[in-house]
């Protein structure tokens, strides 16, 4: 049942992307609405898919990548919609929209059945610390595309080459404002990730440092992020420095996100 | 619509000097209406007079399109001796369209497609402008005010459905676009204006149009910047005070004349270091250059200087001459379309389908008779046939002379109209292109449909496209 959530879930994103690429090819209001309740249709799906796999596995679906893409993208999406609602930022869905749709599009190759949790991680610890660190680096990741943007419409505003593509981004000013306030709402997210990680740690370990390469990526970047947090309020970096962090976070989180639960197998291969 | 005349003179055929004789004034406009009206052969008329072009659009009495119509002559001469302008220097200049070429010519007027600036936004109001003086003059009619709805509806479906009219072909306003392009909401940036270039304030006065907050004035001559500032609705601050003010100031123009650079990007550098990095957009309009181009390499400072400016407006106007394409082939479509329609309240379409129906009546009900009379012969036969077809011919000869006699007048469509709908014409035989024009009308606003409803359904009223023509400019 919730296979089939998934792949309407895909079918929908599929369709929302196209939309979402057409509005910005074509003038007028119309595909680009069409492609916001496409977005949201297939986000309705999203959320069943991943309630079903809920009810069925007891558990928050978060235990293989599979599972953990499947929340990441749904976090992502809601992240995305509640700022496209807000500022009507279509060429942004150009971006969201597609990584979202290949982000699923290449889960739908891994094994799809839920991985027995270990012993050791069955604690409510350890949906505090799955759900808070997901929810949060969504964020990073909409505020690194959102700064992607900002980097595109910089370039071709300096190189005075301001063609129809870059002519249809929003204002500089708004990206970058778009890009701190996402950051501000992931970053005591991902706080709380890591604490609630930590109590999870010690509790079966007593241990709260073991040098899996997750958690140092996963610090790394929380370091990262607090750079750019403190850069941002403290010293009044703006636009280009901090949209490069920003670049670099997500760089840095995609990184972090596939690369070791490709290659690594340990306490974190699954996420 | 075969008989709708367009005759006039636009920038592309004559000089300004002539231009300008023809212009009529909207004091004046209804005189010139009325003597439009009073020439010999006048039905519908309407004039359009602004500053690239000069028209009048006709619908004379008389249905003929042909170049030699009496009524093109009438209209020249009305125009040589009611602006006092020699036959010898108007002749050559003014064209004249007629039928299919005069309803395409007004859609491309209307859309902005003749236009010197291809895809400016005056012209749909100078052009609904001169519709409504003519409706209250009470010059127009069914025809026309048709003509002009319908012009209207394609410029409008024009301007959303391409980007024709997007981006600013005027350096002074590309620098608008380009403060939008950087800052989200103007209506909190400040302006500063150094130095009192001509092209410095159209750039600040159109800032200051989009919602600019504040504008700061610098100039050598302080009763300059003081009496710019006032203008402006900002404050004039003395020459000197300038660096200073670009620690605050969003956006900077400047337009001195100074023979050197006056702002050197370390100047710059030192100011972004204050600004916390705070962008600003610095706009060069000066001849020879006031800043430095160093600094439009420092980190969230933009800087575009005349040319650049002058690219982006090129760059603009290529699009826009791309969409134009695009516009062309919407008015040529939306112009067939409008002319098949109205084919169908011509004379001639009618008569033909009346008889085909009579006939094909005839043949049916015949077919039907013979089938049943068995002992009829092939004389017999004849007779018949020759019976039904004289009588059919004796009811309908009236018919068809008054449709003839019809065509040729002003309230000729609604008569058509009503023929069709008497004989139900567009039911059994529905041309295919009725069908077509209705399914397209269905989704169209209130006013078109009402001004189209005698046209090819016969729907509506006979008197349907006349009593919908008033209100209806929209």
């Amino acid at each position: 049942m919730d296979l089939h959530l998934f792949y309407a879930t895909l079918a929908g994103y599929a369709l929302a992307m196209g939309l979402v690429l057409g509005a910005v090819l074509v003038p007028g209001e119309r595909i680009g609405r069409a492609a916001f309740y496409a977005a949201l249709t297939g986000f309705a799906v999203h959320t069943l898919a991943i309630v079903a796999r809920y009810v069925r596995a007891g558990t928050l679906p978060a235990t293989s990548l599979f599972e953990t893409t499947l929340f990441f993208t749904w976090t992502l999406m809601l992240v995305y919609l509640v700022v496209e609602g807000r500022t009507r930022t279509r060429v942004l869905g150009a971006f969201v929209i597609p990584f979202v749709f290949i982000a699923l599009a290449s889960a739908s190759h891994l094994p799809k059945e839920a991985a027995g949790l270990s012993p050791a991680l069955r604690s409510v610890w350890f949906r505090f610390h799955a759900l808070f660190i997901l929810a949060g680096h969504a964020a990073f990741v909409l505020a690194g595309l959102v700064s992607l943007l900002y980097l595109f419409h910089e370039r071709a505003l300096k190189a005075k080459r301001i063609t129809g593509w870059a002519r249809r981004l929003p204002p500089l000013e708004l990206l970058d404002q778009l890009s701190f306030r996402v950051v501000s709402i992931g970053f005591p997210l991902v706080t709380i990730g890591i604490i609630s990680g930590s109590i999870l740690a010690t509790q079966p370990f007593g241990l709260l440092w073991f040098w899996d390469p997750k958690q140092v990526l996963g610090f790394g970047t929380w370091l990262l992020y607090g750079l750019i947090m403190s850069g941002r309020i403290v010293l009044g970096w703006r636009g280009h420095r901090a949209s490069l962090l920003g670049v670099a976070g997500l760089g840095l989180i995609l990184a972090a996100f596939l690369g070791v639960a490709l290659l690594y197998k340990g306490l974190h291969s699954f996420a | 619509m075969n008989n709708v005349i367009v005759m006039g003179v636009s920038y592309k055929t004559a000089p300004v000097e002539v231009r300008e004789r023809l212009a009529v004034s909207q004091r004046s406009l209804a005189d010139a209406l009325e003597g439009l009206r009073g020439l010999p052969g006048s039905d519908e008329v309407a004039f359009l007079s602004t500053c690239n072009r000069v028209e009048v659009v006709a619908r004379p009495a008389v249905m003929d399109d042909r170049a030699d119509n009496p009524f093109i002559a009438e209209v020249r001469g009305f125009l040589s001796r009611h602006h006092e302008i020699s036959r010898e220097v108007l002749d050559p200049v003014l064209y004249v369209h007629a039928g299919r070429d005069a309803v395409r010519h007004l859609f491309r007027v209307a859309s902005s497609l003749d236009s010197m600036v291809l895809g400016e936004p005056q012209v749909l109001g100078q052009f609904k402008n001169a519709f409504e003086a003519a409706m209250e003059a009470g010059t127009t009619g069914p025809v026309l005010n048709r003509l002009f709805q319908k012009a209207i509806q394609v410029a409008k479906r024009v301007r959303t459905e391409t980007r024709i009219a997007e981006n600013a072909v005027s350096v002074s306003y590309a620098a608008v676009e380009l403060a939008k392009q950087i800052f989200d909401d103007l209506g909190q940036k400040e302006v500063l204006l150094i130095g009192a270039g001509e092209m410095g304030e159209l750039a600040a006065r159109h800032l200051v149009a989009a919602g600019a907050k504040r504008v700061l004035v610098a100039s050598r001559t302080i009763e300059r910047a003081a009496g710019l500032a006032d203008e402006l609705g900002g404050r004039a601050i003395s020459f000197e005070e300038f660096p200073g003010a670009l620690r605050e100031a969003d956006i900077a123009i400047s337009c001195t004349d100074a023979p050197r650079t006056i702002i050197h990007a370390e100047t710059v550098q030192r100011i972004m270091r204050e600004r916390k990095g705070r962008p600003i957009f610095f706009i060069d309009i000066a001849v020879p250059r006031d800043i430095d181009a160093d600094v439009g390499d420092l980190e969230n400072v933009y800087l575009y200087n005349i040319d650049d400016l002058q690219a982006v407006v090129d760059q603009n106007l290529d699009n826009r001459r791309m969409e134009a394409e695009r516009a062309e082939a919407i008015v040529a479509q939306e112009a067939d379309a409008f002319l098949d329609r109205s084919r169908g309240l011509s004379a001639v379409p009618t008569i033909t389908a009346l008889s085909e129906k009579a006939e094909a009546v005839r043949r049916a009900e015949l077919e039907k008779t013979f089938a049943r009379l068995n002992g009829i012969d092939e004389k017999g036969r004849q007779a018949v046939d020759a019976l039904t077809q004289a009588i059919v011919r004796k009811i309908l000869h009236p018919a068809i002379v008054a449709i003839k006699a019809e065509a040729g007048v002003s309230e000729g469509e609604a008569f058509i109209a009503a023929a069709r709908r008497l004989f139900n014409l567009d039911e059994n035989f529905p041309p295919h292109r009725h069908k077509a024009g209705r399914e397209r009308e269905a989704g169209g606003p209130s006013f078109e449909r009402g001004g189209s409803v005698g046209d090819s359904s016969g729907e509506g009223s006979p008197t349907g496209s006349q009593s919908s023509a008033p209100g209806g400019a929209g």
